[in-house]
């Protein structure tokens, strides 16, 4: 069986390699296309001319051994090698690639002593380096990129003064530092949200049989939020009363849970339970604050 | 077990090279170079979907020369572009404004949700009885474009998050392949994180969910499928497996079964938390942050609803703002929509991913004039305000205009039909293709003609 594998397996190539020859007539592009196959390549024929050649999804083993096969297709403007097993020594197959005009090298062991090898890409205008170990010292190189106009260089060691002195060079290089993500706080937003709420001020409750009654309608103001909190043994349901004085059903709030309702200033919050028996008012004011639902 | 994915993968493989049934290198390099493609940058595409109809006076189009009652209590802030004002609700977009072309002169004519959704995502008009998982219906733009790339052997063509389109607890038509088949019906995905909607979230429809596997049935239907061509995969060599049944339902299997970048990438928690951070501890937030892994692990085409799923009225945390639109977008959806697309967009760029990724920011309709009697907008579909960035697309710019008050197009009026050719040529696609129907009868695939902003 293994061998009729074998036999089909050429002959699929065969047949592929008839295929590309009747678009292509170049005849290395063949061999360093199957080359490209069996690393788990995708190489794709650009109607603008030239290969685009990509390993960052199913070829992530490539490794710097591996490149030799890979630039035999001399005419690649593209190539991807992100999250592959390329390091510095391997960058030194790239100067055959004289038309290479974007190279991904984001997320590789690549390090400074790499980018030496790329002075001869005189044809390069993208360049991705993110996340590898790049410095200073490797701008100095790219610095004889002429045609060179995005720099990716986020999550690397290069500092803003070595990204001012490339600039300098060339001037027309857009270069991304990216964001800082020591400046991002990561916060237990519950936490935080408790305590806010907390600090908040009290709106008075109303209750149904008490002396002070709440408007019979709501009226326009501002923005403002309310947390409900239902301090009941029962779940209740919650009504805002609407401009023309009618009950328009919210929600309903669990036996100690919060809600956090958007309303305006000025707004009237019915509290029912769930029959439908009146309990109590809210009045909103300027305030954003908190609306404790009493114990029964 | 292993055993078992192993002969899955294996048996993938080989059936690729001996029956030459899907596209590997040779023959997807060819089908490139003779197929209805032209010269592109974007290879992938988001589309970000504001269900219920964003407000364009709230968001792109501010209205400071409009009278009190038609401008809103809003302020309006520069952006990093001159002369591009957006939303004051909106101050983290406005430092991507070099990155946005923003379109203000978008129209059509349906009034409801279900037609305005069909048109923006279908670029057609609705006709007749359209409903939800009809093959009847126009492919929607996320179908269209998996149609044009493959992605490698082993990854969806295309993705929809974070559940389905519903009002009033019906479900919307417009989201599937319609006509082009099940093949190209984007897998839904629920998104594992992020603090939820307000509202009524339906989730009852078929969905995957790669934290628990995938639904029981559809693993038995795909190993059954997997089963039989192994068990006859010398007739396949012959030719008698259809090539598209093997190539959709070999992709999915591996995909979903023996495991793929796609599920890693839907591992929210290998993500740097302050990354996650940045966008948000929403599920809006994290839906985008997933929509970028999803891209990087090699999906084309992902479709992130930026809203609750059952409008219900407005009842919930969803753009069909109806009643008290303000408070709801000063507190709860500008600013998700705010940190969530511009942390996007940030990942997108320091990553080298924004220009080979196009962004697309769509919506039913925009919301009328004047705010109604419950402190609301209504739905206005007579002008409305998308948006673009990343995939070649030129920033810093805005196509066409409403007029002073913003109920029609001031200038360059433009349909969702244009919005899609612009998305089509963006992405490679040529819009005048023909495409055929399971009835063999041919279409061309839209309408509309690209806006001048490639």
């Amino acid at each position: 069986m293994v061998g009729t594998f074998n036999v089909m397996e050429k002959l699929y190539y065969i047949f592929a390699i008839v295929l590309i020859n009747s678009v292509h007539p170049l005849q290395a592009e063949p061999e360093a296309l199957r080359d490209i196959e069996r690393l788990n390549g995708i190489a794709l024929k650009l109607p603008e001319g030239g290969w685009e050649v990509g390993f960052q999804l199913r070829g992530q083993k490539l490794n710097d051994e591996d490149m030799e096969a890979v630039v035999r297709l001399g005419s690649i403007v593209s190539l991807n090698l992100r999250d592959t097993q390329i390091t510095s020594a391997g960058l030194a197959h790239l100067k055959k690639l004289s038309m290479l005009r974007r190279l991904h090298l984001e997320r590789t062991k690549v390090d400074d002593a790499g980018i030496g090898h790329l002075t001869n890409l005189q044809k390069l205008e993208y360049l991705n380096l993110y996340g590898t170990k790049v410095s200073d010292e490797a701008l100095e190189h790219l610095g004889q990129l002429h045609r060179l106009r995005k720099l990716y260089l986020w999550q690397t060691l290069v500092t803003q003064k070595g990204v001012n002195k490339l600039k300098n060079i060339n001037p027309k290089l857009d270069i991304s530092l990216g964001i800082d993500l020591t400046t991002i706080v990561v916060t237990n937003q519950k936490s935080e949200a408790k305590k806010k709420t907390e600090d908040l001020p009290q709106l008075e409750w109303l209750p149904e049989e008490g002396a002070k009654r709440p408007p019979d309608r709501s009226y326009t103001g501002s923005f403002i939020m309310v947390y409900f909190e239902n301090n009941r043994s029962k779940p209740v349901k919650l009504y805002w009363i609407n401009y023309n004085g009618e009950q328009t059903y919210y929600a309903n709030i669990d036996a100690g849970q919060r809600r956090e309702q958007t309303s305006y200033s000025r707004a009237v919050w019915l509290v029912t339970d769930l029959q439908e028996k009146r309990l109590g008012y809210f009045v909103t004011d300027q305030n954003t604050s908190r609306a404790k639902i009493p114990l029964e | 077990m292993i055993s078992f994915q192993h002969n899955r993968r294996e048996f993938l493989k080989s059936s690729i090279g001996l029956a030459g049934l899907t596209l590997p290198t040779f023959l997807k390099a060819r089908a490139e170079s003779v197929g209805s493609r032209i010269p592109h940058k974007a290879k992938s595409c988001i589309i970000v979907y504001t269900w219920g109809g964003m407000s364009h006076y709230e968001s792109f189009d501010p209205k400071p020369e409009a009278p009190a009652d038609i401008r809103g209590p809003f302020g309006n802030i520069p952006t990093k572009t001159p002369g591009i004002r957006f939303c004051e609700y909106l101050p983290k977009l406005a430092h991507h404004s070099e990155q946005l072309a923003i379109v203000r002169s978008v129209h059509h004519k349906h009034g409801g949700h279900q037609q305005g959704m069909y048109i923006n995502l279908t670029g057609k008009d609705p006709v007749g009885g359209i409903k939800a998982k009809s093959r009847k219906n126009w492919p929607s733009i996320t179908s269209m474009i998996s149609r044009f790339h493959n992605p490698t052997v082993g990854t969806p063509a295309a993705i929809r998050m974070p559940y389905s389109m519903y009002d009033n607890g019906t479900m919307m038509a417009g989201e599937g392949a319609g006509w082009l088949g099940s093949k190209y019906d984007p897998i839904l995905l629920r998104t594992p994180a992020g603090k939820p909607y307000a509202g009524v979230n339906r989730y009852n429809d078929r969905e995957l969910k790669l934290e628990r596997n995938i639904e029981k049935r559809r693993v038995t239907d795909r190993l059954g499928l997997l089963d039989q061509l192994d068990n006859s995969l010398s007739h396949t060599i012959n030719g008698s497996t259809p090539y598209e049944r093997l190539d959709h339902y070999g992709q999915m299997a591996a995909d979903m079964l023996l495991g793929s970048p796609v599920r890693r990438a839907y591992e929210l928690e290998q993500e740097d938390p302050r990354i996650r951070e940045m966008y948000g501890d929403h599920i809006g937030g994290q839906t985008l942050l997933l929509s970028r892994r999803l891209v990087e692990a090699g999906v084309p085409v992902v479709q992130a609803l930026c809203s609750a799923s059952d409008l219900a009225g407005g009842s919930g945390d969803n753009w069909d703002t109806h009643r008290d639109h303000f408070p709801k977008m000063k507190n709860r959806l500008l600013p998700v929509f705010d940190k969530s697309v511009s942390a996007l967009l940030t990942d997108l760029e320091m990553r080298g991913m924004l220009e080979e990724t196009l962004v697309v920011f769509l919506t039913d309709f925009g919301r009328t004039p004047k705010v109604n009697n419950n402190g609301g907008r209504d739905h206005h579909p007579g002008v409305y305000s998308l948006a673009f960035a990343g995939g070649g697309i030129q920033g810093g710019l805005t196509y066409g205009s409403s007029d002073r008050k913003g109920v029609e197009p001031g200038s360059e009026a433009c349909s969702p039909a244009d919005i899609h050719a612009t998305v089509y040529n963006a992405m490679g696609i040529d819009h005048h293709t023909e495409l055929y129907d399971q009835q063999g009868r041919p279409f061309q695939i839209c309408d509309g003609e690209p806006l001048p902003i490639i």
